[in-house]
């Protein structure tokens, strides 16, 4: 008799999940779920409303990224405007980028993780929180508060506050960068090269202590998304969509971002509200024009986010990241990618020194502070895409306006959701190693999480929702029994 | 001279009632330096781990947390006790006393603390407010009063 375990809430991550198990008769697991179970639908309730109003809306959709939205949103509006926004804004964009993905990574890797990496999976889970981990590792918590409230800051300075920056407008930006706040960021910057070298040494350090979850933490092949330069470049901001599969084979070397909809379909399950993007190609690779079965969209999973940018980049382009990026490689065999989801936390500390890097030196650029930083115009285009890589990876917002710029259509493929189906994956891996039986008990449930933080998820992003983030962990048979359920609260 | 107090607003301006927070704890901010205390006041949708560094940089000799409660009649003002608080250990987000406790463990900084709760019922999208939060902000003077005396004691 087969069964299922359900997962639910899943805890440190942004957003409601749950997690079913399924068990077959012989009491192995058969199949695993990471069911969303919350939805806001920003897509349909912006219809009608201005373009011009979509990046103070959609930055609302989290307040964790709402840079990432505003980015992609405001990038959205360039294209409706059809123009090219002053050099400096672009920088500015980049800027401000740049300092929300060492935010959202600080947070990911010192507070949301770090308790498992560094207290252990199996500790106590009374203590296995951002509380023991203060009380066990206060330097370490201090650096994390400390990394992030650069992020924070430099986004604040930029932006006038640090959630919900009214700043990013479509044609460049509001205010430009001024002397003195250029200061302010030059001065906190060695302190956070200092946190990040610290993190990446402590983590590289501890690497050894992890060889399990390395082998079963999301370890399988997919393809990889994300920007690069025309160069082939680490990229967050703007360039080309490639895609390269596990052994290294490039399937899309750069294509223009606005064609995404040419390579990404979405799929949807009734089960979560979660969409499932998928890459078109090789998904309907030899299905010709017949029916195409439930499954079939699976075939074109891919993962984004870190680990599918520094696999996907011929380099990083800064000094020091471009050194931890050789180390990093060294981990799979040559030409291949690093396939380990569990090496997302490493690829999120390298993004961090990569950013600051590019911070660095982009605050030395004479033009930073030039205040041409927007380009007016009114509608000459009906459909606007915009394209950024947000911290869990590459984030759409396609508008389609009618003459007067009030919206008709909406698509956001966000960042989490391209991860779906390697979520789902990983989650399934992990039951797999950890579940035989019908009982379900505290270390499993913690595996299982931390294989889903692995992707950093935002689901109030993905989903477009509210609240924060419980999880259930449900076993249960093949006839549908539940034979054990774990509820933990948010 | 007296010495600083601190009041954070904690609510999002565009859900109506839940906008109390920070536009109460701007206006008893601004009654308070009326009355003679030197307040620092800032706002935020949420309480973050980066709020304690904030705190213990500005070393206020008390510290004054603002927000919405859901239901209730009246306005109420409580210690908060520095604690664990395990309902909000997990998230992107803590409570009052959970944001004490890092204050505390990692930068050393103890002073009193209280939590000024108004009423509130709609939190629809869009500002304005609700009858009975609204009455709260009108009778923003007493309750400044009231601070007064409890941030100078401690």
């Amino acid at each position: 008799m087969s069964k299922t375990i359900i997962i639910d809430p899943v805890t440190r991550i942004e957003g409601h999940a749950k997690i079913t198990v399924q068990l077959d008769d012989d009491g192995h697991v058969a199949d695993a779920r990471f069911h969303v179970v919350e939805f806001r639908g920003f897509e349909k309730f912006c219809e009608g409303r201005s373009f011009w109003e979509m990046p103070g809306i959609t930055a609302r959709i989290c307040g964790i990224c709402p840079v990432s939205h505003l980015m992609a949103s405001a990038k959205a509006g360039d294209a409706i405007l059809g123009v090219a926004i002053p050099p400096t804004a672009a920088k500015l964009r980049r800027l401000m980028n740049w300092a929300q993905l060492v935010q959202s990574h600080a947070l990911s890797f010192f507070h949301l993780s770090g308790p498992d990496l560094l207290m252990g999976m199996d500790s106590d889970p009374a203590k296995r929180n951002v509380m023991g981990l203060i009380e066990k590792y206060p330097d370490v918590a201090r650096n994390g508060i400390r990394l992030r409230r650069f992020g924070q800051k430099v986004i604040s300075l930029l932006g006038g506050q640090s959630i919900h920056p009214s700043w990013t407008v479509p044609g460049g930006v509001r205010e430009p960068l001024s002397d003195e706040n250029r200061s302010v960021i030059r001065r906190m910057l060695p302190e956070a090269l200092d946190i990040t070298g610290l993190a990446l040494d402590m983590l590289k350090d501890a690497l050894g202590d992890y060889r399990d979850e390395e082998t079963m933490y999301g370890n399988f092949p997919s393809l990889f998304m994300g920007l690069v330069t025309p160069e082939g470049g680490l990229e967050h901001y703007d360039g080309m969509l490639r895609m390269v599969d596990s052994d290294g084979n490039v399937l899309e070397p750069g294509i223009a971002p606005a064609r995404y909809r040419e390579i990404i379909g979405e799929a949807v399950e009734p089960w979560t509200y979660l969409k499932f993007p998928f890459y078109k190609p090789l998904a309907l690779r030899g299905r010709g024009g017949g029916e195409l079965p439930p499954d079939y969209y699976q075939a074109g999973m891919y993962r984004v986010g870190p680990l599918a940018r520094l696999n996907i980049c011929d380099f990083a382009g800064t000094p020091r990241a471009d050194a931890e990026l050789r180390e990093f490689r060294r981990m799979a065999p040559r030409g291949k990618l690093v396939t380990n989801s569990f090496h997302y936390h490493y690829a999120r500390l390298i993004e961090i020194m990569f950013c600051l890097e590019r911070i660095a030196e982009t605050v030395e650029d004479p033009s930073i502070t030039n205040d041409r930083v927007r380009s007016h115009a009114a509608v000459n285009s009906l459909v606007g895409i915009g394209v950024s890589e947000a911290p869990r990876g590459t984030l759409f917002h396609e508008y389609h306006v009618n003459e007067d710029g009030i919206l008709q259509r909406v698509n956001l493929v966000v960042a989490t959701g391209n991860n779906n189906l390697a979520m789902n994956r990983t989650v399934k891996q992990i039951a797999q190693f950890h579940i035989n039986g019908h009982k379900i008990d505290e270390g499993v449930l913690n595996r299982i999480e931390h294989g889903i933080r692995l992707y950093d998820p935002c689901l109030s992003c993905s989903t477009h929702a509210v609240g924060h983030m419980p999880m259930i962990l449900e076993l249960v048979g093949p006839d549908g029994e539940l034979l054990d359920r774990c509820v933990r609260d948010a | 001279m007296r010495q600083n107090g601190m009041i954070i607003g904690i609510g999002n301006t565009l859900r109506r009632d839940d906008g109390v927070g920070p536009l109460l704890a701007e206006r008893l901010a601004a009654l308070l330096v009326a009355r003679g205390m030197p307040v620092q006041w800032l706002a935020t949708q949420q309480l973050t781990p980066d709020l304690a560094e904030v705190i213990a940089e500005a070393a206020p000799v008390a510290l004054c947390f603002v927000d919405a409660a859901a239901g209730g009649a009246a306005v109420t003002i409580t210690p908060v006790v520095c604690s664990v608080d395990s309902a909000t250990t997990g998230s992107h987000t803590l409570g009052p006393s959970l944001l004490l406790y890092l204050a505390r463990q990692l930068y050393g900084w103890s002073g009193p603390a209280w939590l000024v709760q108004a009423p509130a019922s709609d939190f629809a999208h869009g500002e304005g407010f609700s009858p009975t939060t609204q009455q709260v902000l009108d009778q923003a003077g007493a309750l400044a009063d009231q601070l007064n005396t409890l941030m100078a004691t401690g």
